[in-house]
């Protein structure tokens, strides 16, 4: 039993894991992060972006309530940027064993994944929302909802990750 | 804080008084015209042919008025700026100047020069793209030194001009000189991948010559048949082409008297929209054969001097206040204090509440305020938001729906300095950075100890979702349903008292854990026995509570935790301005001037990004926190909103005083 415990003691404080160092885990951590979600808003948005121009070649008076629509999908990219710099301030990098540096990584994952497919279908459902502005301009607020819904869980995904940070021995 | 109360009018003149009444309704704006149903003694209000007239005039005019601002929009004269492109311009004027809007433009001498000019200038763009159409296939041809007139079929033999990619050339040449043996071809110039080539050949062999152009896909181009080589002909569509821009240029001038009207042609077409609403509100009157009856909704307060503007206009006017009986659904009006009103627009945006509801306003009110600081959380970016919002509000003519929102983002970025003071954050900084007074204001530190900001938000999502209940708890027992307000509320109520209970006594090990985890869960038995009521049968029932009890102690679960997106908008906010600060940082030792300059540039575009996208951030999410998780408990919109027929505009502000 002893023995079961030194062998997990050694494991969870030696300086590399898999070959990789705890600081090359953690920002291999923060890196994923920021790669889905940065790619999930460069996708959602282009969704609306194609919607918007359409519409803004109609009606360029209209540029005012995209605006708002477009941006709405960019804020999960922004999310794997907190990840990322959270990362930095949460942990010192230097001294962080091989394992700390594994489990950085996978706390990472769910900004990562979730952030990513968030914001694609966030960039769709905006995309539908900015055909609903495009008829009733005055209906911005409620067209502004219908996507924050979808950000929802990549909210819940930074909160998570946060959370998982947290308990990462250092 | 409650639906305003309204009592019906009802109005009875004589037929030639109807513009006189509908014109001071309007000009009142505080009666909600009501259709009048067709009976027998009342049957409802047709046009006469004057009337019809007056409508397809003013549908008319509204459309010379937008023919007029199209073409000033197309043909450049009306350029904006990004800004203005945002906020629209506006005209702040006295009603009695907005009535006389026609006086300040002859709108019919506007449409027809302007549907002249228009006219022309298409057709000079058309011309226009015709003869630059044809400059640039002459362009390829300047080295022909032929008049133009010759290229056709003259004296058995045809002369042809071709455009040939220059790959297919030679097999094209082969072909020609194997298969048509009368035939010369002359390459006159090559541009790009296309070689210009004339073609020369005996009239019999036409055939010939179409099938190879056909099977080596070689394209017959059309040169102008004019006495001219290309290059002269050149010249001379430059010259034309010169011609009509100075042509363009005059009429564009001759237009530019209406661009400086444009201002009065936009009030105008607002002026004729209004005509047009007031037009058509005549069918909601009623009529017989020499009177005509207006019914509609005054709220209260605007009751008496209603009746004093009507009772000025003739002595042969009727009015009758009537009150709304159980058959009548008089729209909504809401009635807020001045804190409040401003936030009248969230609730507007979900829908009207209706007539029985309560008037969650004020509710909306304190929690948006509370959402939105959390959301912001940083004393800076409040600072500059409230400043931000109150310059706009006094120097930017602004629409009455855009003050308000602005007054909304003032309120809440006013709390949002309270959560920064609270959680350490001016404007990013680093908290360790901070002088040590501002240092020990901060109770929280949600960056590194970030479990009690995320317990404290989701107790105010508890409280904002309970006061839902108590709302909902309080509409039932006010209809007299208290079976459903004891059980579908009270149980909820119930739930969260035993859950105070037991947790306080299983933390403190008064009773043992499975007598605090029975304690919390008995609520929950009960939930299961009583809240599949309205099935029939009992295994209806017994499912019926079953999934409702899931659906009610998983939804609060759910809801509850939704609100920790509070504190993960906060905390994107500061770490953000705290990237950003960073970087601005670390140019300082770039140099003394170029640093410095380049920190500033740092500074200033990063912070304003940061406080653009979490603005949006903090509007849309306190915004669906409101709608799906609060309004969910209890909200049910589908009330008629107030509608008065008044004068009403996007862009001309009418002065308060004169309205």
């Amino acid at each position: 039993m002893l023995a079961a415990v030194q062998v997990s003691k050694e494991i969870t404080q030696a300086a590399t894991w898999g070959g990789l160092t705890g600081f090359q885990w953690a920002i291999f951590g923060a890196a994923t992060a920021f790669i889905g979600g940065g790619m999930g808003s460069a996708i959602g948005i282009t969704y609306v972006s194609n919607v918007a121009s359409g519409i803004l070649v109609e009606d360029p008076d209209k540029f005012g309530s995209m605006l708002p629509l477009l941006a709405i999908p960019g804020t999960q990219g922004i999310y794997g940027l907190i990840t990322a710099i959270l990362v930095t301030i949460f942990f010192n990098l230097s001294e962080l064993s091989g394992f700390s540096g594994l489990l950085v990584f996978f706390a990472c994952l769910p900004v990562a994944f979730v952030c990513c497919v968030s914001a694609i279908y966030q960039g769709l459902t905006a995309a539908s929302a900015a055909g609903m502005v495009a008829r009733r301009t005055e209906e911005l607020g409620k067209a502004m909802v219908l996507p924050a819904l979808v950000e929802t869980y990549a909210v819940f995904s930074l909160i998570l990750t946060i959370y998982l940070f947290t308990r990462i021995p250092k | 804080m409650a639906v305003e109360p309204v009592k019906k009018i009802r109005v009875i003149s004589h037929a030639s008084l109807q513009e006189e009444v509908l014109e001071a309704l309007q000009a009142a704006g505080t009666v909600h015209v009501e259709r009048l149903s067709g009976t027998e003694l009342l049957p409802p209000k047709e046009y006469s042919d004057e009337e019809q007239q007056s409508l397809r005039t003013c549908t008319f005019r509204i459309s010379q008025a937008e023919f007029i601002l199209s073409y000033l929009k197309a043909y450049g004269y009306d350029k904006r700026s990004f800004f203005r492109t945002i906020v629209k311009d506006k005209y702040p004027m006295t009603l009695e100047e907005f009535v006389r809007a026609h006086e300040r433009v002859d709108l019919d001498r506007a449409y027809a020069e302007c549907s002249e000019y228009e006219r022309h200038l298409v057709e000079i763009d058309e011309k226009k793209t015709a003869l630059e159409q044809e400059r640039e296939e002459l362009s390829n041809w300047t080295e022909l030194q032929l008049d133009m007139d010759e290229i056709a079929c003259k004296h058995m033999y045809c002369l042809l001009p071709l455009r040939v990619p220059v790959a297919d050339l030679e097999a094209f040449g082969q072909a020609l000189a194997s298969e048509v043996i009368e035939s010369t071809l002359d390459v006159v110039s090559e541009r790009g991948s296309r070689a210009y080539c004339m073609v020369v050949y005996h009239l019999d062999s036409l055939g010939l010559v179409e099938e190879i152009l056909t099977r080596l896909r070689v394209e017959k181009v059309t040169l102008p048949d004019v006495k001219l080589e290309p290059a002269e002909r050149m010249e001379q569509v430059d010259r034309e082409i010169a011609a009509l821009e100075r042509q363009r240029e005059g009429l564009l001038a001759r237009g530019q008297v209406y661009a400086g009207k444009r201002g009065d042609i936009e009030v105008l077409r607002e002026y004729l929209l209004n005509q047009k609403r007031k037009l058509e509100a005549l069918e909601q009157f009623g009529m017989t054969r020499s009177t005509v009856v207006v019914e509609g909704w005054v709220t209260e307060g605007e009751m008496e001097p209603t009746l004093e503007n009507l009772e000025a206009l003739s002595e042969e006017i009727g009015l009758e206040v009537i009150e709304a009986d159980h058959e009548d659904s008089p729209p909504v009006s809401l009635r807020n204090g001045r804190f409040a009103r401003p936030f009248e627009l969230l609730v507007g945006l979900y829908g009207t509440p209706n007539r029985r509801e309560y008037d969650p306003t004020w509710l909306v009110a304190v929690s948006f305020i509370v959402f939105f600081g959390f959301c912001i959380g940083d004393v800076g970016y409040g600072l500059v938001l409230v400043a931000a919002c109150l310059l706009a509000r006094r120097f930017l003519p602004l629409g009455e729906k855009v003050r308000n929102l602005l007054l909304v983002i003032s309120y809440g970025s006013l709390f949002a300095m309270v959560i920064g003071a609270l959680t350490g954050s001016w404007f990013g900084i680093d908290p360790a950075s901070l002088p040590p007074l501002l240092e020990t204001m901060a109770v929280f530190d949600p960056l590194r100890d970030p479990i009690p900001v995320m317990l404290l938000t989701m107790a105010l999502g508890l409280a904002h979702m309970l006061s839902g209940t108590v709302v909902e708890f309080r509409d039932n027992v006010k209809e007299g349903n208290w079976v459903d307000a004891l059980i579908d509320q009270g149980l909820v109520f119930l739930f969260f008292i035993c859950l105070g209970v037991a947790i306080p006594l299983a933390l403190a090990e008064v009773v043992p854990t499975s007598t605090a985890v029975l304690i919390g869960c008995a609520p929950i038995a009960l939930m299961l026995l009583l809240l599949g009521r309205s099935a029939k049968s009992v295994p209806g029932k017994v499912i019926n509570g079953v999934y409702e009890t899931y659906n009610t102690v998983v939804g609060w679960m759910g809801d509850t935790i939704s609100y920790l997106r509070l504190y993960a908008l906060g905390l994107a906010t500061f770490v953000i301005g705290w990237v950003v600060n960073t970087l601005a940082g670390m140019t300082l030792g770039i140099g003394p001037v170029i640093g410095v300059l380049l920190m500033l540039l740092i500074l200033v575009v990063g912070q304003t990004f940061n406080v653009a996208i979490n603005l949006l951030g903090a509007f849309v999410h306190p915004l669906r926190l409101e709608f799906v998780e609060f309004f969910g408990k209890f909200y049910e919109d589908g009330g008629q909103r107030f509608d008065a027929l008044k004068y009403e505009s996007k862009i001309v502000m009418i002065r308060e005083e004169d309205a």
